[in-house]
C-alpha cells in the first residue's frame, strides 16, 4: 500500500469513509502509539489521542474548510502529538487519573480545535518565509549558538547571526498578523 | 519605533531584560492590550517554532461555530464512525493473528527444542540487571482516582507503591470480592505483587487473567509474563513470550526487541 493518501482517499477521509479511516488506523496509530509511549503515554492514550485528533480533523473541516501543508498522515500525526503535548502539560498542573486522556470536555475539544487553527496557521506562514529564514529560525529554535549560526549562514559577526534571526522572526509575525483569518481565531 | 519594540519584546520573552526593565515593561503589558496582544504572539511564536512545545495555553472566547458542531448529531454520528473503524480494526487485526500462531508455535517448538539442549550461560546478576532495566512501574496502568481513595483497589495501588505487597494482594483480593465489575489493571498489580514475593504460580495466574480479559490493555498480561521468566531466570521461556510480542506487535513490542536481543 502507498505510504501517502492519495486526494481520493484524502476526500474520502473528509467525507468520513470507513474503509480510508480504517486504513489510517492501521498505518498511523502504530507510529502515534510509539511517539505517546515514549513521551509517559499509555497504550490507551495513543487510543485516545488518535481517536481524538481524527475527530477534531474532520469536525473543523466540516466547520471551517482546511488547507493540510503536508501528507494528510503527516498532518494526523502532528494533530496527535499537540493533542498529546497538552495533554502532558495538563497532568503536570494538575492531580490527576494518569491513565485516562481527559482532553475530553467539549469545552476542551473546542478549545483544543482552535490552537490546531492557530498552529496551522502558523505553519502556512512559516511556509511562506524564505528558505533562509526558515533554515536560521530552525536552528535558532534548534538551540544552535549564535556562534554556529554565523559560521553555517557565514555571518561577518555573531550580532549579525543575532539580527538576521529577528528580522525572520519579526517578518513572521507581520505575516501571521497580516493574514486574513488571524483576528478571526 | 516599531523595531525598538520588537525587541524589547524578544529580550522579555527571552528573560534576557534587566530585572528593573522587566518590572517596568510588564507594568506597560498590564495597562496596553495592543502591547499585550504582540508579547502574547511573540511567545506563541516561539512555542511553534520550538519543536515539542504545545500552542500555548491561552485563554479563547470559544468559537461558537465549532461548539454547535459539537452539540450536533454529526457530530455524535461521526464519533461513532472513527470508534467502529477503530473497532473493525482491531477485528481484523485478531484474524490475522489466528494464521501467525501456528507458525509461531512451530518456531517455539523449535526453541524450546533448543532450550533444553543449550546451556543457560547467563549468570544471576546478569539477569537481575536484566530484570531490573525492563521492569517500570509506569508500565502499570494508573487507577488512582481523585476522591476515591477508600476503593479497595486503589488502598492496594498505594500499598503496593509503598513495596508493601503483601497489603497490597490483601487489598487487591477484598477489591475483586467487592464488585462485579472488576478493573482489569488489578490483575497486572496483584501479579506484580505476587512476583515480588516470590509467589511465581499465582503471579503467573494473575498475569494469565489479564491476557484473557476484555481489557484494552490485555497484552500487558505477556509482557509481565516475559519479565516473570526472566526474573526466575527461565530464559527460554522468556524468549518465547517476547517472540510472540514482537511478531504480533502487542505491548511493549520494541522494548521486547530489545530485550530478546540481549538474550541471544
Amino acid at each position: 500500500m502507498n505510504k501517502n493518501f492519495n486526494i481520493e482517499q484524502q476526500e474520502a477521509f473528509f467525507k468520513r469513509e470507513s474503509r480510508e479511516i480504517e486504513m489510517l488506523y492501521k498505518v498511523l496509530l502504530p507510529k502515534v502509539t510509539s511517539f505517546i509511549l515514549k513521551n509517559k503515554g499509555s497504550l490507551l492514550d495513543a487510543e485516545e489521542v488518535f481517536q481524538e485528533a481524527l475527530f477534531q480533523i474532520i469536525a473543523r473541516s466540516r466547520v471551517k474548510s482546511i488547507k493540510i501543508n503536508t501528507s494528510l498522515e503527516a498532518y494526523i500525526y502532528t494533530v496527535c502529538r499537540n493533542l498529546w503535548y497538552q495533554e502532558l502539560n495538563k497532568r503536570k498542573k494538575e492531580v490527576r487519573n494518569e491513565g485516562v486522556f481527559e482532553l475530553k470536555s467539549e469545552d476542551d475539544t473546542v478549545y483544543a480545535m482552535m490552537q490546531q487553527d492557530r498552529w496551522d496557521l502558523f505553519e502556512k506562514m512559516f511556509l511562506k518565509l524564505s528558505e533562509n529564514c526558515q533554515k536560521l529560525l530552525k536552528a535558532y529554535f534548534d538551540k544552535v549558538s549564535y556562534d554556529r549560526i554565523k559560521d553555517m549562514f557565514k555571518y561577518a559577526t555573531k550580532n549579525t547571526a543575532f539580527q538576521r534571526v529577528f528580522k525572520c522572526k519579526r517578518r513572521l509575525t507581520e505575516l501571521v498578523q497580516g493574514a486574513n483569518n488571524f483576528k478571526n481565531l | 519605533m516599531e523595531d525598538s519594540i520588537n525587541k524589547q519584546i524578544e529580550n522579555y520573552i527571552s528573560n534576557s531584560m534587566p530585572d528593573e526593565e522587566q518590572v517596568l515593561f510588564e507594568t506597560r503589558i498590564a495597562n496596553d492590550k495592543e502591547l499585550n496582544a504582540k508579547v502574547e504572539l511573540a511567545k506563541e511564536l516561539n512555542h511553534f517554532l520550538i519543536d515539542k512545545e504545545t500552542p500555548l495555553n491561552r485563554t479563547y472566547e470559544l468559537d461558537q461555530e465549532y461548539k454547535d458542531f459539537i452539540q450536533s448529531e454529526e457530530a455524535t454520528d461521526l464519533k461513532k464512525t472513527i470508534k467502529k473503524a477503530h473497532q473493525n480494526t482491531k477485528i481484523k487485526q485478531d484474524t490475522s493473528k489466528t494464521t501467525n500462531i501456528k507458525t509461531y508455535f512451530l518456531a517455539a517448538s523449535i526453541a524450546l527444542l533448543v532450550g533444553f539442549l543449550g546451556l543457560n550461560l547467563f549468570k544471576d546478576n546478569d539477569i537481575h540487571t536484566l530484570y531490573t532495566t525492563y521492569y517500570v512501574s509506569s508500565d502499570l496502568p494508573s487507577v488512582i482516582k481523585r476522591n476515591d481513595l477508600k476503593n479497595e483497589l486503589v488502598l492496594g495501588v498505594l500499598a503496593f507503591k509503598k513495596n508493601d505487597f503483601q497489603k497490597a494482594v490483601i487489598h487487591f483480593e477484598k477489591y475483586k470480592t467487592s464488585t462485579t465489575k472488576i478493573d482489569d489493571a488489578v490483575y497486572l498489580y496483584e501479579g506484580v505483587s505476587y512476583l515480588n514475593t516470590n509467589n511465581n504460580q499465582k503471579a503467573l495466574t494473575q498475569f494469565n487473567l489479564m491476557i484473557n480479559s476484555n481489557s484494552i490493555d490485555n497484552s500487558k498480561g505477556y509482557w509481565f509474563k516475559a519479565l516473570l521468566h526472566l526474573k526466575n531466570n527461565e530464559i527460554e521461556k522468556s524468549k518465547l513470550i517476547l517472540n510472540k510480542i514482537i511478531t504480533e506487535k502487542l505491548f511493549n513490542h520494541l522494548k521486547a526487541k530489545k530485550l530478546l536481543s540481549e538474550l541471544e
